[in-house]
């Protein structure tokens, strides 16, 4: 494992080189051009050396385009819904971006309704925007209004965590009860089951096993899972 | 830099000898980062949020706001705690793309954990940042920004403090790596000072492989006697090689920073951090077992 | 940074209908506290207090002053409690919030007006030395009930301080640093705890200690008690919310007096087991 601090110089050479989150390419004082790293993190390369990043832990959401959010409906501005995601400044959602959403027939969301959306902009300058249905197909595909359940905050890295298909926390918990989730990567998941306790359950198990928390292992879950009341 | 005797400090310690450096990620719940740092007792703590949303008369619209606040530890912040927030400004700045995030706001708020004799009834607590206490709360504010990783920087800022002892006899004043509270009323000078490591840098006589170059952002490096260019240069020398060490140490912490946010104010030993990759060793289980009785 | 928004409907439901079940989210009884976790400093009168993941570092120094005129007889008591936005980046410094207030009010009258520390005796020479006793209070993390925590955490600070030994000859006042002569305890009355409870809109849900901050957020009114383990109460406070009936304010004293005694023996416990643990050089 290599861990970078900021600033420090990162021999990445390829004729196709991408940079990813936490590298910069900067200009030195001798007017060459160095990649810098920007964060404090684990240096990662792809298998053929030409994709790096850094791979870091955070609490902060900073938007990306077309990445999965949890937010919460903050205010209507007029047409518009402002949206909670985390990150500096609200997003905005258009009333219409919904799955065959018309002028007439369009969700009926309140003011701390938790949505799952698309990051569809995503720019410094600009404020982020949220589409609830898939660029492509346009049709909802588990973008839409979340209701009842609960919503876990966590880390970022616990959010890219969950995303992984061979993690081991939600095939566990799935085994002890049936849940439904819906993962952003702003650090929030929402979690639905229909006995209360078992939404204690998963949200303190996630708790537990978070990086930033407790970084608990799968024989530490199963323990303790096993001291819960469920 | 030359250490004569070893009986030349109170606590034994060469001209260039740091104290003990500790540095804990304390994991605080409501901010984005949050570390503290400490040369043996002189402890400071720092958090970092950002970047969040910013009020809107304080916004800039092409950077983000860079906003610190600085408490000591007895008593409400004073002028002086206002001056040292404004110099923290100064030093963090160069280090921050603040660029990256325009319209926003990264909070910084530093604690001072330690005050002068404090607690001795002397009334000198918390009353001025020593020079010591102002380098804690510098590396405190960098870790904890390292901790917080959603500010991208162009480096690291590290600091450290240089004191002077004038001996009557020989020409030139004594230097001394980081003084301690109990050797300050010795000190006929000292200051601290901060350098920013980044390999954006032009090389330096100092360097060393592994880590990248670095140049002094700030010094406030004072004696109450007159002192020439030469003694200047040989502090920041002396400085620069303290300041090196501090790197290396959150150079090191970036491997158990996760792990150490939940052994609550337990810093995990050097040899831990080196053995610790992608397992987690047994005492996070412990540490977890505590939590559930909670 | 502009307040924090209200938490979602779906988080207030839950909240809601799970606390209907007495189940919490961190999985405490409805009148259980979390457990304190109290680290000491290097120096006396130096306590750092945890309840879960609020934090709160408390300190205490003293200096000595000359009294004001009226009360030549009297120490001098302040307490500083600014929260700053390392609690939460929702706090603004020098623009208090409600929460804010109540707190300082809080800690004002339970550790300052309801006599704890004997404040005869810290004077030294009557009308012209005086003991000034200063004790901060720094949040470092607001994860719910702030109050409770800040308050035990400035009991144990006092509790845990030292002044340093005076000797007076005539008007010759001498002050022995701690190392020449073993620093003396406050002289205190008695040890209140603050214990918070939080009351819900719907009132068929009980009521619980210890809010965390989700089930501050969502409450409907907090009752705090300030008491000491004698059943003593010293501050009843009720700001708005909820009415509630005679009977039940009756009732949660009793079920404080019960918590208090726990707490008073976990506090007297790691003050106990910190100053075994502690050498004092005395030259």
């Amino acid at each position: 494992m290599t861990t970078v601090l900021p600033g420090e110089h990162i021999s990445a050479q390829h004729v196709n080189l991408k940079l990813g989150p936490g590298l910069l390419q900067l200009s030195s004082n001798q007017g060459e051009s160095a990649v810098v790293s920007t964060r404090a993190g684990e240096l990662k390369h792809s298998a053929n050396r030409s994709r790096w990043w850094v791979e870091g832990n955070s609490r902060r959401y900073i938007p990306a385009a077309q990445e999965s959010v949890v937010g919460v409906v903050i205010a209507r501005s007029g047409e518009n819904w402002r949206v909670d995601i985390g990150a500096a400044h609200m997003a905005s959602l258009d009333g219409l971006a919904f799955e065959g959403a018309t002028k007439r027939n369009r969700p009926n969301l309140k003011v701390g309704s938790l949505l799952y959306a698309r990051v569809s902009l995503a720019h410094k300058d600009m404020e982020p925007e949220l589409e609830c249905f898939d660029a492509q197909t346009r049709k909802a595909e588990g973008f839409g209004e979340l209701k009842g359940g609960f919503l876990v905050h966590c880390s970022l890295k616990m959010c890219r965590l969950l995303l992984d298909p061979n993690h081991f926390l939600l095939p566990i918990l799935g085994a002890r009860f049936p849940l439904e989730t819906a993962t952003g990567l702003n650090g929030r998941m929402w979690i639905n089951t229909k006995d209360p306790r078992h939404i204690i359950a998963a949200t303190r198990c996630i708790e537990a096993v978070d990086p930033d928390e407790g970084g608990m292992d799968e024989l530490g879950v199963k323990k303790f899972l096993g001291t819960l009341d469920i | 830099m030359s250490a004569h005797s070893p009986t030349l400090r109170l606590d034994g310690r060469n001209a260039d000898g740091l104290r003990e450096i500790t540095l804990n990620y304390e994991g605080l719940d409501r901010v984005d980062g949050s570390a503290r740092f400490g040369f043996g007792e002189t402890k400071a703590l720092a958090s970092v949020s950002g970047p969040i949303e910013v009020r809107p008369n304080l916004e800039l619209p092409s950077q983000a706001t860079l906003d610190i606040h600085i408490r000591p530890v007895a008593a409400i912040s004073g002028t002086d705690s206002k001056a040292l927030a404004a110099t923290l400004k100064a030093i963090l700045t160069p280090a921050l793309l603040l660029a990256r995030h325009p319209r926003t706001l990264i909070q910084v708020v530093g604690q001072a954990l330690c005050g002068s004799d404090t607690g001795s009834g002397i009334g000198s607590a918390g009353r001025g940042w020593n020079a010591s206490l102002t380098a804690s709360l510098v590396n405190a504010s960098s870790a904890a920004l390292l901790n917080a990783g959603s500010v991208p920087m162009r480096g690291v800022v590290c600091a450290v403090s240089v004191g002077r002892i004038a001996s009557g006899n020989e020409k030139e004043a004594l230097l001394v790596l980081d003084p301690a509270e109990a050797e300050l009323p010795r000190l006929s000078g000292s200051g601290c000072f901060a350098f920013l490591f980044s390999s954006v840098l032009p090389i330096t006589s100092l360097n060393e492989a592994d880590i990248p170059p670095c140049s002094l952002l700030w010094t406030n490096y004072s004696a109450t006697t007159p002192f020439n260019e030469s003694e200047l240069h040989r502090a920041r020398t002396l400085a620069e090689r303290g300041a090196q060490v501090v790197w290396g140490k959150l150079k090191e912490s970036v491997a158990w920073m996760e792990a150490s946010s939940t052994g609550k104010g337990t810093q995990p030993k050097r040899e831990r951090a080196g053995q610790q990759q992608e397992q987690f060793p047994e005492s996070e289980s412990e540490v977890d077992d505590n939590k559930m009785e909670i | 940074m502009p307040r924090a928004p209200s938490p979602s409907i779906p988080e207030k439901e839950f909240l809601y209908s799970s606390l209907k079940q007495s189940l919490r989210l961190d999985g405490r009884n409805t009148l259980e506290m979390r457990t304190p976790t109290l680290t000491f400093g290097p120096e006396l009168g130096w306590v750092e207090c945890s309840l879960g993941k609020t934090r709160v570092i408390a300190q205490v120094d003293a200096k000595m002053v000359k009294p004001p005129p009226e009360r030549p007889l009297e120490g001098i008591i302040s307490i500083h409690s600014e929260i700053s936005p390392m609690a939460s980046s929702d706090y603004e410094p020098g623009r208090p919030s409600d929460e804010e207030v109540t707190i300082t009010r809080m800690l004002d009258k339970v550790l300052r007006r309801s006599d704890v520390v004997d404040k005869e005796s810290l004077c030294v020479l009557a009308g012209q030395r005086v003991w000034h006793l200063r004790l901060t209070i720094h949040c470092l993390a607001d994860a719910g009930n702030m109050l409770d925590c800040s308050c035990l955490a400035g009991i144990i600070a006092l509790k845990h301080f030292r002044r340093p030994e005076v000797e007076v000859v005539g008007d010759e006042v001498t002050i022995h640093h701690p190392s020449e002569r073993a620093p003396v305890p406050l002289s205190m009355h008695h040890m209140p705890y603050c214990l918070t409870f939080a009351y819900f809109p719907d009132t068929t849900i009980a009521p619980v200690l210890d809010p965390s901050r989700l089930e501050q957020r969502l409450s409907a009114g907090l009752l705090s008690i300030a008491l000491n383990a004698q059943r003593e109460l010293c501050v009843v406070q009720k700001a708005g919310g909820v009415p509630l009936d005679p009977d039940e304010v009756l009732r949660i004293v009793d079920i404080a007096v019960g918590k208090v005694k726990e707490l008073d023996g976990i506090v007297e416990a790691r003050l106990k087991e910190d100053w075994a643990g502690r050498v004092v050089e005395v030259l």
